[in-house]
């Protein structure tokens, strides 16, 4: 027992970890939550023109971190196009191109449609940091005022959207 | 070209590597002269060429050849050229490719080492053997997922520069020293591990230790460097935060300790051989989890593990193939030991208690690191465990670690508990009146926490220095034979005193200040004077001038800074420290609040420096052991 003891914790923790590798994203509290965004000035893809955090306020909006190089992304991207189609919810989204390249960002939107009203490139990430944001695809809901209401990690669906982001974004509105 | 030359000398050095395991196995057959020759060869061509591919990285850092994507993404026309060269190791791909030149480095140091003999000869072949493996293992990993040598088209005009954040000479050599500490483990490792399967005896304990030495002087060296330079730059003013990367460097720091302590058992005494050789498995395999899953985030967050799953699953597989290899190697040939007739008290059995709260310390700074992730697992809540958690959890096994300390040294081989408690009761007696003068008289009563720490911070200082003190009027080699010992434990000592005062009896303050306007924190008094504008080489600063006044006499001026580098980065603060070694007094500048105020933040810190003191104590001792005891190694 005492020579395998090492082996059998091992494997445990091989597993856990190999597990925690595939496990689904899921809600990380952001200590950001309830906090004005931070400021930022960004370039939009593509154009010459950039934008500040400044220039969004006003609506309720979702900022959306995503990459090309990002799996969670491809699987959230429909429904990001459904969800700015859908003339009820209505809210426009931002997205945030984070380390990528222009080009490749480009193509994608080319191919699988453009959700976002305005696109803005970080190909460094330096405002993803002040975001927060641990990996993409996140996506913050804004509101009018610019005060990060609520934080969502891990590709969005219709349902996590529905449980998540609806109720907030029906009590702003009220 | 330079990019190409260095993809070709990274690809040799996996040839290199791999014949280098080959070498050992008993599959090709040599007598064991030539075969040491070759392994040796190989083991330095390895090294060569991983030396030659940084100096190809080097060489397109320094030339400005964005159409490398790892130049381009980590450097800039105007980035000074130390840091440029810091840059070789500022990110993933080419911190990678740093700590294979380090591990090469030290199979080199290994190879051209005096140390063996004939009867250990088949030890140096078969750890040459693993860590040529353990090398190629990670070349293959760098070449498959991270090459710094991938070429862009077309190429970026300029740079997208280091982190603000690496541009900082301690942190510039950081990385360096920390990976060499990491991997220097894989010495020891390797070394268990050929002794496992070979003769399965006490004789690598020896040798192992000399690189067990080495690389916890180098971890030490690395964790005080990252405690400072947060201290410094990360503008808070605290010295350790239990993040996940400090974490990942104290864990190995621990089990090394603990090494390092057991293998001096399993040298004189040739015992606990099982034990040591599975302390130098679960060093270097948390040296593996530290320098990659905090590397590619996976501890800080699961998330970014997964945004490149490519890396993680390679990482991952390969500490299952290392780990749990070495692991079996451990169960299969762990040898039925005989029933130890251990004392109590004796030196042996009192050096394995501390082994085992040092590894009880690492075990549960690992259950606070990777608790987030179990928590989550179960009930898809992600919530941080935090320095409460480690702050409180770490004194369990450190109580009783710092009081077996001192009683260790007094011990002695094979001894029995009552000349010890002679020996010892009265140094305790002083360690107990001393730590209640100063905790009730001079600092005046906080917790009893904070009187424990004294004490056995005192306790152990002063257990440590006797021995020294002993021998004053003694022979020469009698003297120094318990230096490296003494400083060690003074350091430790000194560096726990430190972290007790500090974190007990520190005061910090967040306030509003305008010019002119003063603030009193403890006894001090900190005044705003001014705020300039100043520019550096490629940042603007905003320049504070503080007076700090005690008993209103003026003790120090500070010049806080806050940065903001072309590049686009977020603002960087530069505290301004006042510091002696009894106290430390800190201001960092925060926002502008318009109108000449300014959000501030204020500390006075007493016996902060102790706490990077006690470090340097401690790698002096080992120093000495390394440098200085060689001559008389024979008679220890």
């Amino acid at each position: 027992m005492k020579r395998i003891l090492p082996i059998i914790i091992f494997i445990g923790l091989f597993a856990f970890l190999a597990k925690s590798l595939f496990q689904p994203q899921t809600n990380i509290p952001s200590p950001l939550i309830g906090q004005s965004m931070p400021a930022f000035s960004l370039g939009e893809l593509n154009t010459d023109t950039s934008l500040t955090d400044k220039d969004i306020l006003g609506t309720i909006s979702l900022i959306n971190v995503w990459a090309t190089w990002c799996v969670g992304c491809e699987r959230e991207h429909d429904f990001l196009i459904e969800l700015a189609g859908n003339q009820s919810i209505d809210i426009p989204i931002i997205g945030i191109n984070w380390k990528d390249r222009d080009d490749l960002a480009l193509r994608w939107l080319s191919q699988r449609g453009n959700p976002y009203i305005v696109v803005l490139s970080d190909p460094i990430g330096k405002t993803a940091i002040d975001f927060g944001v641990y990996g993409a695809p996140e996506t913050f809901l804004i509101d009018e005022q610019g005060v990060i209401r609520y934080k969502h990690i891990g590709p969005l669906n219709r349902e996590n959207f529905a449980r998540n982001f609806m109720p907030i974004i029906r009590d702003l509105r009220r | 070209m330079a990019a190409e030359f260095g993809q070709l000398f990274l690809i040799s050095a996996l040839a290199a590597s791999l014949m280098q395991f080959f070498l050992g196995l008993n599959i090709i057959s040599l007598d064991q002269t030539n075969r040491e020759i070759l392994i040796t060869r190989f083991t330095s061509i390895h090294c060569l060429t991983v030396f030659l591919a940084m100096l190809c990285l080097g060489y397109s850092f320094l030339t400005d050849d964005f159409s490398v994507l790892y130049v381009a993404l980590n450097s800039h026309t105007n980035l000074p050229v130390p840091y440029k060269v810091a840059a070789l190791w500022g990110a993933h791909e080419g911190s990678l490719l740093l700590w294979i030149l380090l591990l090469s480095l030290w199979g080199t140091s290994l190879a051209y080492s005096k140390k063996f003999f004939d009867h250990t000869l088949v030890l140096k072949i078969s750890s040459l053997s693993i860590l040529g493996l353990v090398s190629f293992g990670f070349i293959l990993f760098i070449i498959y997922t991270s090459n710094p040598f991938e070429r862009i088209y077309p190429f970026p005009e300029q740079g997208q520069s280091l982190n603000p954040l690496l541009q900082d000479p301690a942190l510039a050599i950081h990385p360096p020293i920390l990976y060499a500490g990491y991997v220097g483990l894989a010495v020891p490792f390797a070394l268990a591990l050929a002794s496992l399967m070979s003769s399965n005896d006490y004789h690598w304990a020896g040798l192992a230790r000399i690189w067990a030495i080495n690389s916890w002087l180098f971890l030490t060296g690395g964790i005080a460097l990252g405690s400072w330079w947060a201290y410094y730059e990360l503008g808070w003013g605290g010295w350790w935060f239990w993040d996940p990367v400090e974490n990942a460097s104290l864990m190995p720091w621990l089990v090394a300790t603990a090494l390092v302590h057991s293998l001096i058992v399993t040298e004189k005494k040739q015992i606990f051989n099982g034990f040591s050789a599975l302390l130098a498995i679960i060093a270097f395999s948390l040296s593996l989890l530290g320098t990659f899953l905090v590397r590619s985030g996976v501890l800080i967050s699961v998330h970014s593990f997964a945004s490149d799953p490519e890396r993680g699953l390679f990482i991952l597989m390969l500490i299952g193939f290392f780990t749990g290899g070495a692991l079996i190697i451990y169960a299969l040939n762990q040898k039925r030991s005989k029933p130890l007739n251990l004392n109590l008290w004796s030196r042996e059995s009192l050096l394995l208690l501390n082994n085992v709260f040092l590894c009880s310390a690492a075990g549960l700074i690992m259950i606070g690191t990777l608790y987030p992730l179990v928590l989550e697992l179960v009930n898809s809540e992600k919530i941080s465990v935090g320095p409460p958690y480690f702050n409180f959890v770490i004194l369990f096994p450190f109580i009783p670690l710092m009081l077996f300390i001192g009683v260790a040294v007094f011990s002695s081989w094979s001894g029995t508990g009552k000349k010890l408690l002679v020996n010892i009761n009265r140094l305790a007696l002083l360690s107990i009146v001393m730590g209640l003068i100063t905790s009730y008289l001079i600092l005046g009563y906080e917790t009893p926490t904070a009187t424990l720490g004294i004490i056995l911070a005192l306790w152990t200082i002063f257990t440590g220095a006797m021995p020294v003190i002993k021998n004053l009027g003694s022979q020469t080699h009698q003297l120094i034979k318990n230096l490296p010992m003494a400083l060690a434990h003074i350091g430790l000592g000194l560096t726990v005193l430190g972290i007790t005062v500090t974190s007990s009896y520190g005061i910090t303050f967040d306030d509003t200040l305008g010019f002119g306007q003063s603030k009193q924190v403890g006894s001090y008094e900190f005044k705003l004077i001014t705020i300039e504008d100043r520019a550096g080489p490629n940042f603007k600063a905003k320049v504070a001038t503080v007076d700090i006044f005690s008993n209103n006499k003026k003790v120090g001026t500070v010049f806080p800074e806050k940065r903001t580098y072309d590049s686009a980065a977020p603002s960087m603060t530069e505290a301004g420290i006042d510091s002696n070694l009894f106290r430390d007094l800190f201001v960092a500048l925060g926002e502008d609040l318009g109108g000449g105020v300014w959000s501030m933040h204020l500390q006075f810190k007493p016996l902060l420096r102790l706490i990077w003191l006690g470090p340097f104590i401690m790698i002096l001792g080992g120093l000495f052991r390394l440098f200085l005891l060689k001559p008389f190694s024979r008679e220890i």
